[in-house]
């Protein structure tokens, strides 16, 4: 089968990000929590992105921000995935009280502002790596429960479910073995949107100050902490905002590459 | 006599890597004035690809690789698409397969037809209007003001094919393609489309193009006749030769295919493996199942025959527990099968088996045909070890090769999609078989195939076959008693060969005298018997 473009440029960009995460530790030219000479405009061979506020290496922190970003979107995406995907098989295959009591609480989370409601998770509990997780699972569980949901409701009418079920295939069965793989496309296109809109909150958080507790780095805390100086230092906030960009962008692409492949 | 619609030489070529090069390939054909030309054959013969190259209307990657098509005068071939469409719906026009879809459900049917004119030509708002309902008066519609004002979800399927076949010849088109017209409706409906069909032909302004798979309704219907295969054309001729005469063995294969109106002699009864009393089905305050009695004997077939909408499906459902009746009580191999809860449920089961209507929604297009065998077989009650080998002996006996057993469902026809889920179904040893409309979705080759497997199997393992059907010739093909049903009732039951003959209800008499294409010995003798198969093995 012949790769969409999309597709090969989408991966390329992501698994560049990847790298550039787990080797972060070897890459990085500079300590990102040292302070050398502040306020340097990029350029310079040493620090060729430039140095922020309290002299630190602009490329080095951006570097290691890539770890929480990709880990901590990765996470929150998979863990609402289980979640999802769980709730949504058995409330589409089995409909009834249980569909209407899942369905209850999925609208009525989503009926909140989702910043609204990462705000009130992330104040409740506090700004830590696992509370970050926990905020952004809140938002994306019950979204991802209703498109499989929605998928699992039109495959539960198919003559092949009723098959297994006049051949007395156990629920756990139907749902894992009969329903999820033909699910499975329409939900690899989702997952990668999703872990682009995570990727999103998760820079959105740490520039409300609600992310990563400081001097971590992170990339929405490292435009926050330039936006004052945006003007007359641009370096501070164009180098993360790129990085934020390129990682949704690339993702995007992948989940377009894979609606694109399926066809 | 010139021709109105002359083919010559027509190739349409496929995509690169399809299972041949070309769609249609080397076509030719003449339609007259006042004809109906009927193009015959098997799906994937190429003759729904034909109609739409006529049309000027190919799917996007398909293109005429040579040959011409003229339209009177017009050379079709090769005209742009800004002249094609003031042709089409204009001069050609077509009656579509699925008149449901065709319409549009957001407008009046009055609007629909008015907008062809709109398109077509320049008359006032109110003559539009009046010729919109001289049109539904002449396709025989009931209560024309009504209609007119009614959105096509209101109307039944008949009314709104006499509706697009309306829109078809407001503009009193040269040429009519019909393609497969009547495939969607009910025996009852199909006959009266085709009596308006042979009335249009009768007044000599058009030539019809009739697509169809159906040699009854060709019988019924045409003047001439072009065999399709293969994207050629293996024969043409006059009907009454064609049909009488065949010269082509693919044309005499096709015709020896088609059931003839016969019953076969009833097989001795034998114990009911399968009983439902009083079974009743309602959702909401319709009931879509009414009351049914019946009684499935070891060995046997019942056929329960009936339109759309009669409940036939519901009662399949209902048998094998896909569904919960609202009231009645069935019973299999002697216990109540209702009373059954959970994993009992789940184990008895096995013994009641059912075989789907559409071959390309009953397999899991994730899974291979091998593993849906196999998972049969392990539930069903052999060991794991031993599935696979059992699954490879199903695939044998329902005559599908070894390499099968690998393959996903996307790289079988539909002919060999039903013999998996017939040997799905075999493989938990069940001793009742539900077949729900199981050939309808094939080729008439193809479909009697599979009902000679059916009725080999049945002789060889002594299942009992309740075989849910809306044709009568099928019926009498493969059934010991015949089951009528209507809104929901059975309103006749008995020994096929006596249905048929000496049908005493009117419904069953409606229905038999709608069966398309009965030859003059059929209609006046009534069905002739058969000689009965050997008896069952004990």
């Amino acid at each position: 089968m012949k790769r969409p473009p999309a597709l090969v440029i989408g991966v390329a960009i992501v698994a560049l990000w990847l790298l550039v995460a787990v080797f972060a530790p070897v890459i990085a030219p500079h300590d990102p929590l040292v302070s050398f000479k502040p306020l340097l405009r990029p350029g310079a061979a040493a620090f060729p992105l430039g140095t922020d506020l309290l002299g630190r290496d602009i490329l080095s922190r951006l570097i290691w921000g890539a770890r929480p970003v990709i880990f901590l979107s990765l996470a929150a995406t998979l863990i609402a995935y289980i979640i999802g995907v769980g709730a949504g098989l058995l409330a589409g295959y089995r409909r009834g009280v249980l569909d209407a009591g899942f369905s209850f609480i999925a609208n009525v989370i989503l009926s909140f502002p989702v910043l609204v409601l990462y705000l009130v998770v992330i104040v409740a509990l506090g700004p830590s790596y696992l509370n970050v997780v926990i905020a952004v699972t809140f938002g994306s569980a019950p979204a991802v429960f209703r498109i499989v949901r929605a998928i699992a409701i039109d495959i539960a009418g198919r003559d092949y479910i009723a098959a297994a079920v006049t051949q007395g295939e156990p629920t756990w069965r139907i749902l894992l073995i009969e329903i999820l793989p033909n699910a499975a496309p329409a939900l690899a296109v989702d997952f990668c949107l999703r872990l682009g809109y995570s990727a999103i909150i998760i820079g959105s958080l740490g520039f409300l100050g609600l992310g990563l507790p400081p001097p971590a780095p992170d990339w929405g805390g490292m435009v926050t902490d330039g936006r004052a100086l945006a003007f007359a230092f641009p370096h501070l906030v164009i180098f993360p905002c790129i990085a934020i960009s390129s990682l949704v962008l690339a993702l995007s692409l992948i989940a377009d590459g894979l609606r694109e492949a399926r066809q | 006599m010139t021709p109105i619609l002359s083919i010559r030489n027509l190739t349409v070529a496929l995509p690169k890597g399809g299972d041949r090069a070309f769609a249609v390939e080397d076509v030719s054909l003449d339609l007259h004035r006042g004809e109906i030309l009927c193009v015959v054959g098997a799906s994937g013969s190429g003759k729904s690809i034909l109609s739409a190259a006529v049309m000027g209307a190919l799917p996007g990657r398909l293109a005429i690789a040579g040959g011409e098509i003229r339209l009177g005068e017009t050379l079709l071939t090769g005209l742009p698409d800004a002249a094609l469409r003031r042709i089409r719906g204009n001069r050609i026009a077509m009656i579509p397969q699925e008149p449901i879809a065709a319409l549009n459900p957001a407008m009046t049917v009055s609007r629909q037809i008015e907008e062809v004119f709109e398109l077509h030509s320049d008359l006032a708002r109110p003559v539009r209007r009046a010729r919109a309902r001289d049109l539904l008066e002449a396709m025989h519609l009931p209560d024309i003001d009504r209609v007119a004002a009614s959105y096509p979800h209101q109307l039944s399927g008949g009314q709104c094919q006499r509706i697009a076949i309306a829109m078809g010849l407001a503009m009193h088109p040269d040429v009519l393609i019909a393609d497969e017209p009547t495939t969607a409706l009910d025996a009852t409906t199909q006959a009266q489309i085709l009596k308006l069909i042979r009335e249009l032909k009768a007044t000599g302004e058009h030539g019809v193009l009739f697509i169809t798979h159906d040699f009854g309704v060709v019988r019924d219907i045409a003047d001439r006749i072009a065999v399709m295969e293969a994207g050629r054309i293996v024969e043409v001729g006059e009907a009454a030769r064609v049909l009488a005469a065949p010269q082509h063995p693919y044309t005499r294969a096709l015709l020896a295919a088609v059931p003839r109106l016969e019953a076969r002699a009833v097989r001795p009864a034998a114990e009911a493996v399968l009983t439902a009393k009083g079974l009743t089905k309602s959702y909401g305050a319709k009931l879509a199942l009414d009351g049914v009695d019946i009684s499935l004997e070891r060995g046997t077939t019942l056929a329960i025959v009936g339109e759309s909408g009669s409940g036939k499906s519901t009662l399949a459902r209902l048998l094998v527990r896909i569904a919960e009746p609202t009231g009645g009580s069935i019973d299999v191999g002697g216990a109540n099968f209702l009373a059954s809860r959970g994993s009992a449920l789940r184990r008895s089961r096995r013994q009641i088996q059912m075989i789907f209507q559409d071959p390309f929604g009953a397999l899991n297009p994730r899974r291979t045909a091998g593993d849906i065998i196999a998972r049969a077989a392990t539930l069903g009650g052999i060991h794991r070890a031993e599935a696979k080998a059992r699954a490879l002996e199903l695939l044998a006996l329902v005559g599908l090769p070894a390499d099968a057993y690998d393959r996903r469902p996307a790289a079988f026809s539909g002919g060999q999609r039903q013999r998996i889920g017939i040997a799905r179904a075999l493989a938990m040893a069940p001793q009742i078989l539900i077949c729900d409309e199981s050939v309808s979705a094939l080729d008439v080759l193809v479909q009697a195939q599979v009902l000679e497997l059916l009725a080999d199997l049945q002789a060889r393992l002594g299942i009992a076959i309740l075989f849910i059907t809306h044709d009568l010739r099928t019926a009498g093909a493969i059934a010991d008693r015949i089951a009528v049903m209507q809104h929901g009732r059975i309103v006749e039951q008995g020994d096929a060969p006596a249905i048929l003959s000496t049908p005493a209800h009117d419904y069953t008499r409606a229905l038999v005298a709608a069966i398309p294409g009965l030859s003059a010995t059929e209609r006046a003798l009534g069905p002739s018997i058969r000689p009965a198969l050997p008896p069952l093995p004990r």
